[in-house]
């Protein structure tokens, strides 16, 4: 039996569009509830930088804490948008229509909040300027390309132009749409942006080849943007640190995370938009069935990174697994990460029933992140608090209340921007429902009916 | 060329869309026709690598007889043949899991040509047992077995030997329903033994269902456990050989590669098959291009893994670092590597980038010979370098041992063992029927041809299992 019900043309339009057109009273709370937590982190961070970096729980030597282990989870977050949107619509997988929107804005939030980390982390950001511009060659001191942490923002960079670009790209015949029936500020913004967007039968190839080309380019920076960021750590000597793993296993658990908050999403945007007739169980059903694989891959990668760090028994390396095993609060991490990352999540994706309830995927794809959370804590923060030839100091970072609320915020500013993109721009592509609903049909087999789609070349 | 019908341009149908116009009786005479008959060039190959297998033997008896077990490194072509096999031969199957998990219609006509390979996998299991004899414990040197008991030989030889079994069990699993048909249509008394073992299949619902089940979670566990077994032969017979040598992207490396060869073999396998197995009409286009696009995505991951597995070093810059590196990259093994990179990433990469070149039936066929080759070197490379080292239980690296030169013998093993895993595959597709006629028969039921206004395009069903 086919799920997805062919519906009329007006009634797609109409019904993709009403986040723009109307705000649900579900938005208005959603607006309100995270416009409080956003005020917080705003005050937070005012605080943080009135009173400085002392604020907070950084130390020496751990002086990498909750700031950068949220910026890792965020560029974390930021994969999902190509995964879903690049690697699908290159397989030409036909249930990544009503997902593909809203992954690729997360992927542009998650990156502009990750950004916002480093950023802040250097406690007075101001002179982040000056330290930066202009460049002082006249003491013969040269960035040094080579660093990590001068490749670093180079590739967020470029993952942000590329992103902004890419959802552009194919957000211009919606614009376009958006042009033909809206009026005042909104029309003149819409014309602007549509670029004399007619339909024509051109301007539907070149949309089409430039969409395919910018998700093959950002595959591309999107292996290399969550490599290099594993790079800011790998590349020291720092043990547990030094590994050569860190890059594909940072890239898979992005990819872990970053899927399961799409999931995430797609049951809010049910909940909240009522887009029930185009985010179907077939749709969780899917994404439940990759979910599988990349969480099976992920473990690996842990698996991979643990037994290669203790395999020349090193006893600086030792010391600390030894920690993050069994001191506290690394064992309860450890603990969430397995349970929550999954031992919980994947044995109930294994079951097509469960893959189907929304309910049920919801909460999964948030103990994901309660995991993959915690696992980016227990990577980065333990590496800095032991003593080596390098350090003076031995001690234990504990997160401050300024800190905490920071990372909260961060929580509330992704889904608030999204929120206000939805109020702007459709937040599942139109003109891709539309043609999935041409490419849908039925086949009968015998004296069965099941569903068919057009094949794509 | 197109058409021009009233008035409106007519685009040509794809040419990916050509394949597959068979009714089910056609594609059961046609599975036991290619079974009946083969043709010359068969019998000759055969007796060819028959040949060269008995040389093999020949060769291994007395590479055992001269030098014994207790010089490790006079076995280093003989590790080289396993792991070559082993990530060729035993990663193939994988192909036909990925198919089958992701659903996708175009593998049907190609589960058969990767999951056949299995029956060659005895090969590497007996490479594997004579090689056991030259890996020291686990005392004195770095390991991921952490004192278990008969480590590392028990867990090894279990995960060698139950990746060769899942494999077997994969193929009969799938092959019992051709395997019924084969039963079917034969006269009485003339069923070999394999024949013989789908006696109890009739084609109920409820055989095809536990059919379908088992063939698609051995599957998934057969690739698991070939990940696991490709990450415990990287620790055991490479990186913990090598002093000093830490790197956890590196098992990682071995299977991914190992999966690119495998693909690069299935490529190569179907190409064969199209052009002197009769098989031209099911390995169309649509097969090719969908295989060139994995061979272009394992290149770029070879690339990717090789990177960081050399990058974290080159950056530590500590004096082991950077003896490891000249030994695997640089120094001792650099032409073996150049041949690797150039064949198993630069040749998939600037083939297969190009989408004519993808579609085209040539253009895959030369990339995967190119992995084929390079895989080889890179093999001979890794398994030179850890067979090298005379002392392994020293923490660290202090000197980069010597290039290992080949001798003859070195070759001919290589040679045989290539040519057993070959033979036992050509005599394998004198019983079994290669593409497989019940998935090309389900295949022709869920596609269709429609017209879509003027044009005629291809339906696909997507049974909601």
């Amino acid at each position: 039996m086919q799920e997805r019900r062919r519906l009329p043309q007006m009634e797609v339009i109409e019904e993709l569009l009403l986040p723009v057109t109307r705000t649900t009273m579900w938005m208005w709370v959603g607006f309100i509830v995270l416009g409080t937590v956003l005020a917080a982190f705003a005050f937070a961070v005012a605080w943080m930088f009135y009173w400085g970096i002392g604020v907070t729980g950084l130390n020496r030597p751990g002086m990498w804490g909750f700031m950068i282990v949220n910026f890792v989870f965020w560029i974390g977050i930021s994969h999902a948008g190509v995964m879903i949107s690049a690697i699908l619509r290159l397989t030409q997988a036909e249930w990544r229509r009503p997902v593909t929107r809203a992954a690729e804005v997360m992927t542009m939030f998650s990156l502009m909040t990750a950004m916002v980390f480093p950023f802040i982390h250097t406690g007075r950001p101001w002179r982040t300027m000056y330290w930066v511009f202009p460049y002082d060659f006249w003491r013969g001191i040269f960035p040094d390309v080579r660093s990590a942490l001068v490749m670093d923002p180079s590739a967020v960079f470029t993952y942000l132009t590329g992103t902004i670009l890419f959802i552009y790209i194919t957000t211009v015949p919606d614009i376009a749409m958006l042009r033909d029936r809206s009026t005042g500020w909104r029309k003149g913004l819409y014309r602007v942006l549509a670029l004399g967007w007619q339909n024509g039968e051109r301007q539907w190839m070149i949309q089409t080849a430039t969409g395919f080309l910018l998700a093959a380019l950002m595959l591309s920076i999107f292996v290399s943007v969550h490599s290099i960021v594993s790079w800011d750590f790998s590349f020291s000597l720092d043990p547990v640190w030094h590994t050569s793993v860190w890059a594909p296993y940072f890239v898979i658990g992005a990819v872990h995370s970053g899927v399961s908050a799409v999931v995430t999403l797609m049951a809010l945007m049910r909940w909240m938009f009522g887009f029930d007739k185009y985010i179907r169980p077939e749709h969780f059903d899917a994404i439940g069935r990759l979910l599988v694989v990349v969480a099976t891959g992920w473990i690996f990668f842990f698996m991979l990174d643990v037994f290669f760090a203790l395999f020349n028994q090193d006893p600086r390396e030792t010391a600390i697994m030894h920690m993050r095993f069994q001191q506290w609060p690394y064992t309860f991490l450890l603990a969430l990460i397995f349970i929550f990352g999954y031992f919980i999540p994947v044995p109930i994706w294994m079951f097509r029933k469960f893959r189907r309830n929304i309910k049920l995927m919801f909460w999964t794809s948030i103990m994901v992140n309660i995991g993959m959370w915690s696992e980016r804590y227990w990577l980065v923060v333990p590496g800095l608090e032991r003593k080596y030839e390098w350090t003076f100091d031995w001690n234990y970072y504990r997160p401050s209340v300024i800190e905490i609320t920071v990372v909260l915020g961060s929580f509330a500013l992704v889904p608030f921007l999204f929120m206000l993109f939805a109020k702007i721009f459709p937040p599942v592509s139109v003109w891709e429902e539309k043609e999935g609903q041409y490419f849908a049909t039925e086949l009968n087999v015998g004296k069965a009916s099941i569903p068919a789609i057009i094949r794509e070349f | 060329m197109a058409t021009v019908t009233d008035g409106h341009h007519v685009p040509e149908p794809s040419p990916m869309t050509k394949a597959w116009d068979f009714t089910p009786p056609e594609l059961v005479r046609d599975g036991l026709r290619r079974l009946r008959s083969t043709g010359q060039m068969y019998g000759i190959v055969l007796i060819v690598m028959a040949i060269l297998t008995v040389i093999g033997i020949v060769a291994l008896i007395v590479r055992s007889v001269a030098s014994g077990w207790s010089n490790r490194t006079d076995w280093t072509y003989v590790a080289v043949a396993f792991g070559y096999l082993m990530s060729t031969v035993a990663a193939a199957p994988c192909v036909c899991v990925a198919g089958r998990l992701t659903r996708s219609h175009w593998r049907r006509s190609i589960d058969r040509i990767s999951e056949i390979w299995a029956a060659a996998m005895i090969v590497p299991v007996i490479l594997f047992f004579l090689l056991l004899g030259t890996i020291p414990g686990t005392h004195g040197r770095p390991t991921i077995w952490f004192g278990w008991w008969a480590a590392p030989y028990l867990w090894d030889a279990l995960l060698v030997v139950g990746l060769a079994f899942t494999g077997y069990a994969l193929l009969y699993i799938s092959s019992i329903p051709d395997l019924a048909i084969v039963r079917a249509q034969i006269a009485e008394g003339k069923a070999n033994w394999l024949t013989r073992r789908a006696e109890y299949f009739f084609g109920t619902e409820r055989q095809w269902r536990i059919i379908d089940r088992s063939v698609a979670y051995l599957g998934a566990f057969y690739a698991v456990m070939y990940i696991g077994t490709m990450t415990v032969i990287a620790s055991d017979f490479i990186m913990s050989l090598i002093p000093g040598y830490k790197s956890a992207i590196f098992p990682a490396y071995f299977a991914v590669s190992g999966f690119g060869g495998g693909v690069a073999l299935v490529v190569v396998t179907a190409s064969f098959l199209r052009l002197w197995g009769g098989a031209g009409d099911y390995l169309g286009r649509e097969q090719f291009f969908a295989l060139g696009k994995l061979q272009l995505a394992f290149g770029l991951l070879w690339a990717y893994f090789i990177w960081t597995d050399f990058v974290i070093p080159w950056y530590g810059r500590m004096p082991w670092e950077i003896l490891q590196i000249k030994l695997l990259y640089f120094k001792s093994y650099v032409w073996y590597f150049v041949v690797a990179f150039a064949l198993c990433f630069l040749g998939p990469l600037f083939l297969m980038m190009w989408t004519k070149l993808r579609r085209s039936r040539v253009g895959p066929f030369i990339a995967s010979s190119g992995v084929l080759i390079g895989l080889l070197s890179d093999r001979i490379r890794l398994f030179s370098a850890s067979f090298s080292p005379k002392d392994i239980t020293q923490d660290r690296l202090h000197v980069v041992p010597p290039t290992f030169a080949p001798g003859v013998l070195d070759i001919l093993i290589v040679v045989g063992a290539i040519a057993a895993a070959v033979a036992l595959v050509m005599l394998a597709l004198r019983m079994i029927p290669v593409p497989s006629i019940w998935e090309m028969t389900e295949g022709t039921r869920l596609r269709a041809k429609r017209r879509y206004h003027n044009v005629e395009v291809m339906i696909i069903g997507k049974p909601d299992y």
